[in-house]
């Protein structure tokens, strides 16, 4: 008898292949995403007008704030779906079991919020190329990668981080959604919840507001992920799959 | 030879009825190599299992024997052993299942050996 | 050497026992059938031994290992069924590539000689596939793996006639060629049983028996005649089926033993099938009973 011994990194780094193979139709739902994010920004979020010596002066405050609530959206949404049956199941047919799955589950998450957050930083610079075709724009003034290097380095890795922990979210609720449905209501619980308590209110402050530097905000965020991830793991390792 | 077809006997004894059919044919000759388990399993489409169970069956009456490493090999005196074989067993056998139909039928026992002439004529 | 060891295994659901006490061993190199009725427990015994549940209590060995979330026993076994499903992005072709990253003894040139042969479509999902392409796709891969330890749940499921006797030709021909350890449940024991060295035929989550099919055809004899002559003969025996034929006459099988040959009564040989579908069956009378 011969059998084949796979270890775990093994089986990890195949799955992350077959994943990201199997997953492209997300990365084409988040261009998608962005896209009619950046429609919506198009408007701008404030605009102030002011008169001076008969000439009118507009100035309109345009960010990708709404790319990035739609790409918000679209990361709990994919954290969640892959821990969908028709996701979980169609691992099953090649060499896995529950903590493979979810590690390569988690890298592909972490890849997949990388080029979020990395595009979503970019259609910044998109906003700022097709704005003048659009509209009647003379000046747009805006901080590029390479007026600031290093603040730019920092808010692509804020985006990416913030990503990241939407998707762990997304991922720890639909691993306790598939083992049990009563755990759907949680998510609209907590998001009620979440500020208008006053617990909701101090670990969001703790999380967001409290902070001496971006950095220090980065490490809390990626803090937040890792004890999501690990939740939904330990959650994840007494779940039966298909029962 | 169809070894799924409705038959009362198992399978592993059509097997070594078959190679015994084989050797009396004079295609499998004295100290010649058989059909391996395998090859017998691929050619009537049964687990080798079963088809070494019918290798064994003759290797244990000697019509066969093994050659460690190189397979089932036809015994010298393989095929008179099988003639001497079927006249006592199964001619025998059959001698009574006809004997039982014959009695079933109320064919006496005069009629019955008239009825043998009779087809031992026409086979001549 | 054992491939699988399961002893007193049971697995509850929430509403009832789904394997209520299994004790087997597997040797390797065996094509072994797991028989059994309608919900006897065959498909939940295939996922425990697959990892996919757990058992509630006793003890499940696949290579000496717990299966449940093992990696080396989900690397060398494959539960083939009609559940398995594969990414919707992916093409039949796509999977076939993707399978020997995973599967380390994948035999490509089986695959796509099969693939060829049943004449299905690279371009294909696998969701979009009928039952019957979707069962032959499925044993293809099954086969293709070459796990040590093959399971099949009901695989020739949704396949036609032709299909059907060609899986089992094929499985049989790849299992000359390498043998491994097969198990294959069914509930039609007949069409498959040439394929078979040994039967595990479980009932309402029990092992029955655990024989060599050459022993389950032997298990049982038929006799059939006038009823006071077969009533006599099978006095204070185990008698595991009857049937009245007509008002005189009967049929009644019993485990086998050396009968006295008596004129007017007949004896015939059960199949295994037969001993398989009347040992299993808990109904006084059969179904001619429910048209008296």
């Amino acid at each position: 008898m011969f059998l084949s011994n796979s270890t775990l990194g093994e089986v990890v780094r195949t799955q992350v292949k077959f994943k990201m193979n199997a997953y492209l139709g997300t990365l084409v739902s988040l261009v998608f995403v962005q896209l009619l994010g950046l429609v919506f920004s198009m408007n701008g979020t404030s605009s102030m007008s002011t008169n001076i010596n008969n000439t009118d002066i507009q100035v309109v405050v345009v960010s990708t704030d709404t790319v990035f609530i739609f790409v918000a959206i679209w990361a709990l949404f994919i954290g969640n779906v892959i821990t969908t049956k028709g996701y979980r199941n169609s691992n099953l047919s090649f060499v896995t079991n529950s903590f493979s799955n979810n590690l390569s589950n988690i890298i592909v998450l972490i890849m997949m919020s990388v080029f979020a957050g990395v595009t979503t930083f970019l259609s910044n610079n998109i906003l700022r190329t097709v704005l003048p075709l659009f509209n009647n724009v003379d000046y747009v003034k805006s901080v590029s990668i390479i007026d600031d290097p290093l603040g730019s380095i920092i808010n692509m890795g804020l985006l990416i981080c913030l990503i990241l922990m939407i998707s762990a979210g997304g991922y720890l609720w639909g691993t306790l959604v598939y083992m049990h449905k009563a755990y759907m209501f949680l998510l609209i619980v907590l998001i009620i919840a979440t500020p208008t308590t006053k617990t909701g209110q101090m670990i969001l402050q703790f999380i967001f507001v409290d902070n001496g530097s971006l950095l220090f905000l980065i490490v809390k965020l990626i803090g937040v992920s890792i004890v999501l991830f690990v939740l939904a793991i330990v959650c994840s390792n007494r779940l039966e799959v298909r029962r | 030879m169809d070894l799924n077809s409705d038959s009362t006997k198992p399978i592993y004894i059509r097997i070594a009825e078959w190679i015994e059919n084989e050797i009396i044919a004079d295609r499998f000759q004295s100290d010649e190599k058989v059909h391996s388990q395998y090859q017998l399993a691929d050619l009537f489409n049964i687990n080798p299992a079963t088809a070494a169970k019918g290798l064994t069956i003759l290797v244990e009456q000697q019509i066969l024997y093994k050659r460690r490493g190189l397979g089932m090999f036809v015994a010298l005196e393989a095929k008179s052993m099988i003639l001497e074989k079927r006249r006592n067993e199964t001619l025998t056998q059959m001698a009574m299942e006809l004997v039982l139909e014959a009695r079933r039928l109320s064919v006496t026992e005069e009629e019955l050996i008239q009825l043998i002439k009779k087809c031992e004529g026409e086979q001549k | 050497m054992t491939v699988i060891d399961c002893q007193n295994l049971k697995k509850r659901y929430k509403r009832m026992n789904a394997l209520e006490d299994i004790t087997f061993q597997l040797e390797d190199q065996k094509i072994t059938g797991l028989i059994g009725r309608n919900g006897a427990g065959k498909t939940t015994l295939l996922k425990v031994l697959a990892g996919f549940i757990r058992e509630s209590s006793g003890d499940v060995k696949v290579f000496s290992n717990n299966p449940y979330n093992n990696l080396r026993v989900s690397a060398n076994s494959i539960l083939v069924d009609d559940q398995m499903s594969f990414p919707d992005s992916l093409t039949l072709a796509d999977i076939l590539e993707t399978a020997p990253d995973f599967y380390k003894r994948w035999d490509a040139e089986l695959a796509t000689n099969l693939f060829r042969y049943f004449r299905l479509n690279p371009k294909q999902l696998h969701a979009r596939l009928s039952k019957g392409n979707k069962a032959t796709f499925n044993m293809i891969f099954g086969l293709s793996t070459r796990c040590e330890l093959t399971m099949f749940d009901e695989p020739t499921n949704g396949m036609d006639e032709a299909v059907r006797s060609d899986f089992y030709r094929a499985l049989l021909k790849d299992y000359i060629a390498h043998p491994r350890t097969i198990l294959i449940s069914s509930h039609h024991l007949a069409e498959m049983e040439h394929l078979l060295e040994d039967i595990l035929l479980i009932h309402k989550g029990k092992v029955v028996f655990h024989q060599s099919l050459e022993e389950v055809k032997e298990y049982a004899v038929a006799l059939q005649g006038p009823t006071n002559l077969v009533e006599k003969m099978t006095a204070g025996k185990e008698i595991l089926h009857t049937k009245q034929l007509d008002s005189q006459r009967k049929y009644v099988v019993i485990r086998r033993e050396d009968l006295p040959l008596i004129e007017g009564v007949m004896i015939y040989p059960v199949s295994a099938s037969d001993v398989c579908m009347y040992v299993t069956d808990d109904r006084k009378g059969g179904i001619d009973d429910v048209f008296k």
